[in-house]
Parts: structure tokens; C-alpha cells; sequence
């Protein structure tokens, strides 16, 4: 299960993933995500409520970045509630975190 | 004797041995306090003592121990500099651990053990400052939580794997999840893992279901390479997949470290070797170039610096590892398995001349091969038997602390060829004579700072103990750049004393030996630290019964030097069989220089006692009558012509057979007191031979001539 | 009686064991029988580490005329007296009977093995303390009685019961040497 939620009207504009971001999903959060970073010039991406990621998910963090470094966006994926897991999968990837995550990992 | 030992006697010895390298460090420190080293060393000492000694419940030397340690933590974590008080304090501390730990055995605790440990522990406070209330009510861990995870590692046929894994495009699609694969690849040992993550595209470009990343691993395992492959084995036919060996768990490989940063991108392809000589030449660090002329990424960069720290790192831990591989054998064990080597050699020699007798060619050349095999078992246990000389050397750097305070000198100890190996029950006997002469060196050779300085020395002393090898032989000097001997004086003590009359036909060394007479000193003052002349009688005697010999070279106000020359190894001896009527006498082959008919040079008409051994006069022995030999004399008789420490002398015997190895077995005590013979072998066919103590003969023959 | 056997290790071994297990038994104490110069000797079983033929005998030099030399006892160096010329007699030529007992002697603090060249080996009785007697002083002891402490009369026939610590003493080791250096130097 997969449920995004965008708050385009904030400043920044806010992109709300809930559930798994794992490879069954992630079809349907790249479109969200495409959506959310070409509304916006400044984005928050928040991780709060991400209950899994996997190799699939993450690489599309990775993505995100490497989008917005190329358009000058601004965008911030806040890992909050999930920081932890968010860690454990990167380490376990051998992979340092995206550019434009922000918070202490765990 | 108990061998077994309980597991208290056995925490008594290591800690000893602790305390003994506690010691060495404090010593090191002393002489530079920043040596990381032997912080570390000195830390780890006391934690293990601390450790070890809370598991037998000994309270008195845990608690001790505890706040000691506590202060080196201090001193390890850079908050406490070391100082010359603390250097102090902690080497008494360290006797008083030492006294704690005899008094486990003994079972005798005292009002004044526990005042010392009283006192000792508030000057070790004052160090800790505000720590010292948390320190006392610390709970001890017992567990060095870096040793425990060390101790997984096998350190016997460890490889470790350079794994390139680029999993296919669709291996998200088929199932081959690449998380699963490197997490099977963890099983198989200690493992590193750097992901990339460059061929991500952005968002725009990225195709969710493809999998972009690529890894390099890193594997340290026992396992082989195909249980390594065997975990690809499902994504072989899609998956780029590149497995190298690395690192071999070979200790003889490279030490200071992995190889360099910039070897590892050419290995791995992602720099040409060209473009690294371009960095290399530009002096920055090469990372940095390589990144800026965009040779490479940061990211590559980056995951090169950490295949170079993963390497190390398995390198340090295995070191580790072995180090705590290595099993304590108890020394009469080892004597016995040289004996018993021995016994193998003798035996071997019998069975080989009954093969020559038989002239069976198959029992021949299996005799031969049993030989090779012999011998390489006789060089491995008599390596066993070595140890190097720094445990006897650095044994004395405390003696040289302590003396030369008490006597108000300033002595700098130096240690020299310290890795030269020795057998341990030489190095045992060497321990005595040692300490004696580096306290008359101290005492009576090196001068106080201000007398140094009226003669225009340094105020500071030195004192050089160094070791090497020469031919079959180690020589051991003790040097010193006091005083020197008045060899004057000790003429004329010795005319006093009539040992010796007023000709001066003594020469120099002749003089000087005069010192390890019994009883014989030129220093009219004794002091409490060296006596009168004490011991030097002794320390000749303990040197010659192992087999060795002594010499002084010294000159007024330039110094002193004493060389022990001492047999490499007590128990097998390289010969010469030589006969003498019907029995034969193995001569050791390292103090032969060279052997001759009898007949030949004596041409030279010297006749008497003296032959004319390349125009230098040499006093000879003949054996035939020295041992009181009947029968018929050889026709050709054949001259030895033998040294110790260049005194020469001829031994005539009647005729020279076979080089003998053999090991040297004691005669006993019946045979104690024989003179010129200085122990037996066994031969061949079962035959007990006797060997002759060059060093007795050498010198009855030149006090003889001397008469 | 059992006879002696050639470098076996075994005899001297299984000798000393049963000979206690019986003497305790029977109150009895074991003894090896023995010939020197036309005496008969006896030595407790329990010294006797083994009986050989007396032959591989590497004489030492410079030692006193009673020391022989040495032997290789399986890889052991064992130093061999002669009994003959240790008591003050003339040393006999070897022959078939010739043997050499080692024996197990108190030397100083330590304990030694000696080997022992004597003329014949009888065999092994059984004596009871009854049947030994200390022998009495005489005003000036002949050699061979310095090491014979009492006598046995078993089966009508007399035996000189030797004590094999005093066979070679510290002291008579040490004088024979100090003599030997004087001769020497003299």
C-alpha cells in the first residue's frame, strides 16, 4: 500500500508519502513524486509516515535529488518517523544518504 | 611441581608477565611520553589485570588495579599528560600490584599492603580529579568489547574478496532482489559494502522498475571463492559479477598498510594509469587532484579510501587474532622435545650406517630421506627454543632507573640488535651475570654528572647493552663510556695479592681477567650497590658453564666494554669427531680455526711446546698425554688448531674422523669435577664419545706455558 | 632365581615392584645376590634398576682408577664404578660373569644412577630382618667394608649387606679428585 498526499499550496510545498515505498509501489510514487517536483520550485518531501523502503524506493530518493540538482529546485525529503529505517536500509546498501536529505539519521 | 596448574595460577603468571610488559611501557614512556603505543599497551595491561582478577574475586588487587587503569584511561583519552611524577608514581604502582598479586598466593594480607594501597590509590586520584568519585563506584565491564568481535575471525586461510556486483536492469522484475544477495554475502564473514549510486538517473529520466545501482564488496572470509560465487548463483547469466582476491592472510604481505589510493582506482578501472602519473606528479593529495581534473568522482574517491581502511583494518584485527592464537607451552616441555630431537638425530645416525653396512639401496635412500625430515624437525624445535634478547635487555631498564638514581648519575640505557635470538636457558643464565656487570658498570664505571663534566664528557652517561650474532656464536656487549679500568691498579693488587709476579709477561687481558678473580676488586670504597667486587667471579663461572666466555677491553676515561661470547644453542653441537687411542672426542667446530699434520709444522724445528702456526707462536696440548692414553702413538698425528676469543692453541690428536651433530648431554654429577671434558654424546652404533671444553684447554695450555 | 637378562629394561623395573609388594606381605625384604673377589654381597632389590652385561664402556679421563667411564643407558649417560677396584682389590679380567648393576644411589642431595661392574650375579633371595645382623666395628675397616653396614646369614651362608648410598659418597668422590689434582701438580 501506497498513499501520497500533496500540499501544493504551503511554502514550500509539501509531498507527504505514506505506506511502502518498495518495488510494488514504486510505478505509482515516481509519478507522484514527478508531479509534486514540477509544481513546485521549493518542496518537502516527508517520510514520516513510510512504513518500508527497499533497493526500488530508495533509488528514487536518489533520483529526486539528482532532479532537483539539475533544476535548481529546492527540494528536502524529511526522513522523521522513518529516519531510522531509512538508515538501516542505507547502510545495509553501503549507500550515503541522498544530497537532500536533511535530519539526523539515527 | 604441579603442571596442570589451577586457573588462579595460571591468572598469577599472565599477570606477572603483564606487569613485566606494564613496566616496559612506563619505561618507554619515560623516555617518550607521547608514544601511543605504549599508552595503549600500558592500559590494556592493567585493564586485563583488572579484568582477569575480578573473576577470581580479588578484591583488593581489582579495586587497586581499577584506579590505576582509571587514570590511564585519563592519559589515553589525551586528557592527562604523562609526566615524570606519574611515570613514578605508576611504577610503584606497579611493584604494588605485583606484592598484591603475591599475596594471593600467599594468602597473607597485611595492615601494610592496605595502607600502601591506601596511599597509592589517593595519589592516583589526585590525577583523576572530578572523575575519581564515579570512578570508585564503577562497575567493572569484563569484557573488551574490540577483542570479542575480533576473536570471530578465523585467522587460518582468510581471503579477502574484492567483489564487483553490477545486478542486470531488470533484476527488480525478476525477483533477484540484489539486498538479498549481499545479505547472503554477509553470512560468509566480515563484509563491506559500497554502494553506487551514479547511474541514477534523475527523476524525469529514471524508469522506477529498473535497478540502477551497482555495488563494490568487500568480503573477508575462511570460505573459498566458489562458496563466494555460489551466492550469484541465480543472477550469474544477468548480474556483471567480478571476483578478486585481494588480500591473502599472509602475514608476510605488505605491513604498513593496503595498497594506495591510487593503485586501487587503476585496479578497478576507473582511472588510467596515465592520468594517476599526471595526479601523482602535482603534489596535492591525490585525491583531491584526481577529483578536480575530473578523472574520477568524489564518490569514487571516496569508496577507494574505504577499500584502503577496510584492508587495514582486516589487517589489524587479524594481527590481533594471531597474537591471541599463539598457545603458552611450558619450557620443560620444550627442553624435553629438544632432547627428544636429539635422542631422533642419534638414532637416525645409527640407522644410517646400518643402511651403508646392509648396502640395501631402498633402505639407503629411505634412511636419506628420513634425514631431511629430521632435520628440519631438530631446526624447528630448536627455533622453538629461541627467544629474542630484548626480554633479557629490557628487563634491565628499571636496574639502570632505580640505580642511577640512588647514586646521584645520570644514565641513558641503550639497546641494540635486540631482535637476535637466543636459547631461552641461555638467556635464564645470562640474567645474573648480566645484572652484575651493569651495576659495576654503573657503580664503579660511569662517573657523576659533575665529574663528566670536568672531563669534558656529557653529564649524561651512556650505557649500551647489544647482541649479535657471530658464526655459531651470540656475543653480548655491555658498554660504557665511564672511567674505565686502571689497569695499573689491578697489576698491582694482583702483585699484592700474588697472583701474579712483577714481569711483564702478562698482557693486558691477562690483567684485566684478574677482576673475576675470587674476591678481587680495585674499589677501595665498597658501596651498598655493588660490594666489593662483588660477584664478578660469579658472573665468569655462570657464564662459562654455559659454554661461554668473557672479555674487557677498557681505556681510561673513555669507557669500558665487556663482551660475552656464548654458544648459540646448549643443546646440539656442530663437531669434528677426532681419536685419541681408542676413544673418540667430538671438538666443537666453532672454536676450530683450522686443522693440520702435526708433522708439517713442526718442521719448523720450534720443538717443545710451541708450534709456528702461521708465524705466529701457539702453544699445543698433547692429548695422548694430557689424558694419560696408552698404546701406540698415530704415525700422522693431526693438530687442531683451536681459539677462544683469539687465544690459540694446538690440540694433537691421532687422527680426525667425521663432522658430528650431536646433543650434548651432561656427564653428572660423578663427573663434575673431570677436567677438559665438558660433557658426551652418543654415537652412531649406541657408543657414549666425550666433548672436549675447548675453553679449559685452552686456558690450562697457556697457563702452562706461562710457567 | 631368576637369571639376568641383556639391556632389558623390564627386569630391573618389574624386580623392584614385586620384590616390595612381597616384602610387605611376608615381612621379608627382596635382595639381589652378588660375587665380588670371592665375597658374596647383597643390595636390596628396590636399588636395582637393572642388570647388563658390562660392555660399551667409554672410559673418561683424568678421573680416579674406580671411576670406568660411562655408558648409554637408552639415551641416558650412566657413569660406571668398578665394585673391585672401589673395595681395594686388583681389578679382575672380564668375563661371561662379568655384570654391570645399575643402581639407584643418594649422591650429595641427589639421587643418581650408578652403574656398578661386579663379578658374577647370583640371583634374587628373600631376607627377613631376623636373619640380618649389624655387622660389628672393626678398629680399622678394610675398603670394601666402608660400604657394607650389616650381615646376613641366609641358608647357612653369609652375605655382606651393602649399602648402596655409601658405595661412592660426596666426600670420597671429592678426595679421590683432590688427590688426583695433587698427583698432577705433583
Amino acid at each position: 500500500m501506497i498513499r501520497t498526499e500533496f500540499h501544493a499550496t504551503t511554502t514550500p510545498a509539501q509531498l507527504d508519502i505514506e505506506g511502502e515505498m518498495s518495488f510494488v509501489h514504486v510505478g505509482e510514487l515516481h509519478e507522484a513524486l514527478l508531479t509534486a517536483c514540477d509544481a513546485a520550485d521549493a518542496l518537502v518531501i516527508s517520510l514520516d509516515k513510510v512504513s518500508g523502503i527497499d533497493a526500488a524506493g530508495l533509488q528514487l530518493l536518489f533520483a529526486v535529488c539528482r532532479y532537483a540538482e539539475k533544476n535548481k529546485k529546492s527540494v528536502r525529503i524529511e526522513p522523521g518517523a522513518a529516519a531510522e529505517r531509512l538508515d538501516r536500509i542505507l547502510e545495509f546498501a553501503g549507500l550515503t544518504s541522498p544530497n537532500c536529505l536533511v535530519g539526523d539519521l539515527a | 611441581m604441579n603442571e596442570l596448574g589451577s586457573p588462579l595460577d595460571t591468572f598469577r603468571e599472565e599477570a606477572r608477565e603483564l606487569l613485566e610488559q606494564l613496566e616496559q611501557h612506563l619505561m618507554q614512556l619515560e623516555e617518550d611520553p607521547t608514544d601511543h603505543d605504549s599508552i595503549d599497551g600500558a592500559f590494556r595491561a592493567l585493564h586485563t589485570i583488572k579484568g582477569s582478577g575480578n573473576m577470581f574475586d580479588l578484591d583488593d588487587l581489582v579495586g587497586f588495579t581499577h584506579i590505576v587503569e582509571a587514570v590511564f584511561v585519563r592519559v589515553r583519552d589525551g586528557k592527562l599528560p604523562v609526566s615524570k611524577d606519574l611515570i613514578d608514581l605508576s611504577l610503584q604502582a606497579r611493584d604494588h600490584i605485583s606484592s598484591l598479586l603475591n599475596e594471593t598466593e600467599t594468602g597473607a594480607a597485611d595492615n601494610e599492603t592496605d595502607e600502601r594501597s591506601q596511599l597509592l590509590s589517593k595519589a592516583f586520584e589526585a590525577y583523576l580529579g572530578d572523575e575519581a568519585q564515579s570512578v570508585s563506584g564503577e562497575v567493572f565491564e569484563t569484557h573488551d568489547s574490540a577483542t570479542a568481535n575480533h576473536s570471530q575471525h578465523e585467522s587460518e586461510g582468510e581471503f579477502t574478496y574484492r567483489i564487483e556486483f553490477t545486478p542486470a536492469s531488470d533484476s527488480f522484475l525478476t525477483g533477484a532482489n540484489p539486498l538479498l544477495i549481499l545479505n547472503e554475502l554477509a553470512e560468509l564473514g566480515s563484509i563491506l559494502k559500497i554502494g553506487y549510486c551514479e547511474a541514477i538517473p534523475d527523476l524525469k529520466e529514471i524508469e522506477p522498475e529498473h535497478c540502477y545501482l551497482r555495488w563494490v564488496i568487500l568480503l573477508t572470509t575462511d570460505q573459498g571463492e566458489n562458496a563466494v560465487r555460489d551466492v550469484f548463483i541465480f543472477v550469474e547469466g544477468s548480474a556483471e559479477i567480478k571476483i578478486d582476491v585481494i588480500a591473502e592472510a599472509d602475514p608476510l604481505m605488505g605491513e604498513s598498510g593496503y595498497k594506495r589510493l591510487g593503485e586501487i582506482l587503476v585496479d578497478r578501472g576507473e582511472i588510467d594509469p596515465k592520468d594517476l602519473e599526471a595526479a601523482v606528479s602535482s603534489k596535492s593529495y591525490i585525491g583531491e587532484v584526481l577529483v578536480k581534473k575530473g578523472f574520477v568522482s568524489e564518490e569514487q574517491i571516496n569508496s577507494a579510501l574505504q577499500e584502503q581502511n577496510y584492508v587495514r583494518d582486516i589487517r589489524e584485527n587479524r594481527r590481533t587474532v594471531e597474537t591471541s592464537t599463539t598457545i603458552k607451552v611450558k619450557v620443560e616441555k620444550l627442553d624435553e622435545l629438544v632432547n627428544l630431537v636429539g635422542e631422533f638425530v642419534t638414532m637416525h645416525a645409527g640407522i644410517a650406517m646400518v643402511a651403508e653396512r646392509k648396502n640395501d639401496q631402498d633402505f639407503r635412500a629411505a634412511a636419506e630421506q628420513m634425514e631431511g625430515l629430521i632435520r628440519q624437525v631438530r631446526d624447528l624445535s630448536i627455533e622453538l627454543h629461541m627467544v629474542p634478547v630484548e626480554i633479557l635487555f629490557s628487563g634491565y631498564r628499571r636496574l639502570v632507573r632505580d640505580l642511577s638514581e640512588d647514586l646521584s648519575k645520570q644514565v641513558q640505557l641503550k639497546l641494540e640488535g635486540t631482535e637476535t635470538e637466543l636459547d631461552k636457558n641461555v638467556i635464564d643464565s645470562l640474567k645474573d651475570p648480566l645484572l652484575h656487570i651493569i651495576r659495576n658498570s654503573i657503580d664503579h664505571g660511569i662517573e657523576s654528572p659533575e665529574l663528566r663534566k670536568k672531563k669534558g664528557k656529557s653529564p649524561t652517561g651512556t650505557l649500551r647493552l647489544s647482541a649479535y650474532y657471530s658464526g655459531a656464536s651470540v656475543v653480548i656487549q655491555v658498554v660504557d663510556d665511564g672511567a674505565g679500568m686502571d689497569v695499573e691498579r689491578i697489576r698491582q693488587k694482583g702483585i699484592e695479592r700474588g697472583v701474579i709476579d712483577t714481569s711483564d709477561r702478562y698482557s693486558e687481558q691477562d690483567i684485566l681477567q684478574l677482576i673475576f678473580a675470587p674476591g678481587f676488586s680495585t674499589n677501595e670504597q665498597a658501596t651498598s650497590v655493588s660490594g666489593r667486587g662483588v660477584g664478578m667471579d660469579v658472573v665468569r663461572r655462570n657464564i662459562e658453564a654455559i659454554g661461554g666466555s668473557i672479555r674487557i677491553e677498557t681505556a681510561k676515561d673513555v669507557g669500558t666494554t665487556l663482551s660475552i661470547r656464548i654458544p648459540l644453542t646448549l643443546a646440539i653441537v656442530d663437531g669434528l669427531l677426532s681419536r685419541i687411542g681408542d676413544s673418540l672426542y667430538l671438538i666443537n667446530l666453532s672454536y676450530i680455526v683450522e686443522c693440520l699434520d702435526l708433522q708439517d709444522v713442526r718442521k719448523g724445528g720450534n720443538g717443545g711446546d710451541m708450534i709456528d702456526f702461521r708465524g705466529e707462536i701457539v702453544p699445543f696440548l698433547d692429548l695422548r698425554s694430557y689424558f694419560g692414553v696408552e698404546g701406540d702413538r698415530s704415525e700422522h698425528p693431526q693438530l687442531v688448531v683451536v681459539a677462544i676469543e683469539e687465544k690459540k692453541i694446538g690440540l694433537v690428536v691421532d687422527d680426525l674422523l667425521d663432522k658430528y651433530q650431536s646433543v650434548i648431554k651432561s656427564l653428572g654429577k660423578v663427573y663434575e669435577q673431570v677436567e677438559g671434558i665438558s660433557g658426551a654424546i652418543i654415537l652412531g652404533d649406541g657408543k657414549p664419545a666425550l666433548m672436549l671444553d675447548i675453553d679449559r684447554l685452552v686456558k690450562v695450555t697457556r697457563d702452562e706455558v706461562k710457567k | 632365581m631368576s637369571t639376568v637378562s641383556q639391556h632389558d629394561s623390564s627386569v630391573g623395573a618389574s624386580l623392584g615392584a614385586t620384590a616390595a609388594a612381597q616384602a610387605e606381605a611376608a615381612d621379608t625384604e627382596k635382595y639381589l645376590v652378588f660375587s665380588v673377589a670371592q665375597e658374596k654381597y647383597a643390595v636390596e632389590v628396590v636399588r636395582v634398576e637393572e642388570v647388563i652385561e658390562a660392555y660399551g664402556i667409554t672410559p673418561v679421563p683424568r678421573t680416579p682408577s674406580y671411576l670406568l667411564g660411562i655408558i648409554n643407558l637408552r639415551g641416558r649417560i650412566v657413569p660406571v664404578l668398578c665394585v673391585r677396584r672401589r673395595f681395594g682389590f686388583e681389578a679382575a679380567v672380564t668375563s661371561s660373569d662379568t655384570r654391570l648393576v645399575v643402581l639407584q644411589v643418594h649422591l650429595g642431595e641427589e639421587m643418581v644412577s650408578l652403574g656398578a661392574v661386579l663379578d658374577a650375579v647370583h640371583g634374587v633371595v628373600d631376607i627377613s630382618p631376623s636373619e640380618i645382623e649389624k655387622r660389628p666395628t672393626l678398629g680399622n675397616d678394610e675398603n670394601q667394608h666402608i660400604a657394607v653396614t650389616s650381615i646376613a646369614k641366609h641358608e647357612n651362608e653369609l652375605l655382606l649387606v651393602l649399602n648402596a648410598d655409601l658405595l661412592l659418597t660426596k666426600e670420597y668422590l671429592d678426595n679421590s679428585y683432590e688427590h688426583l689434582r695433587q698427583r698432577v701438580v705433583g
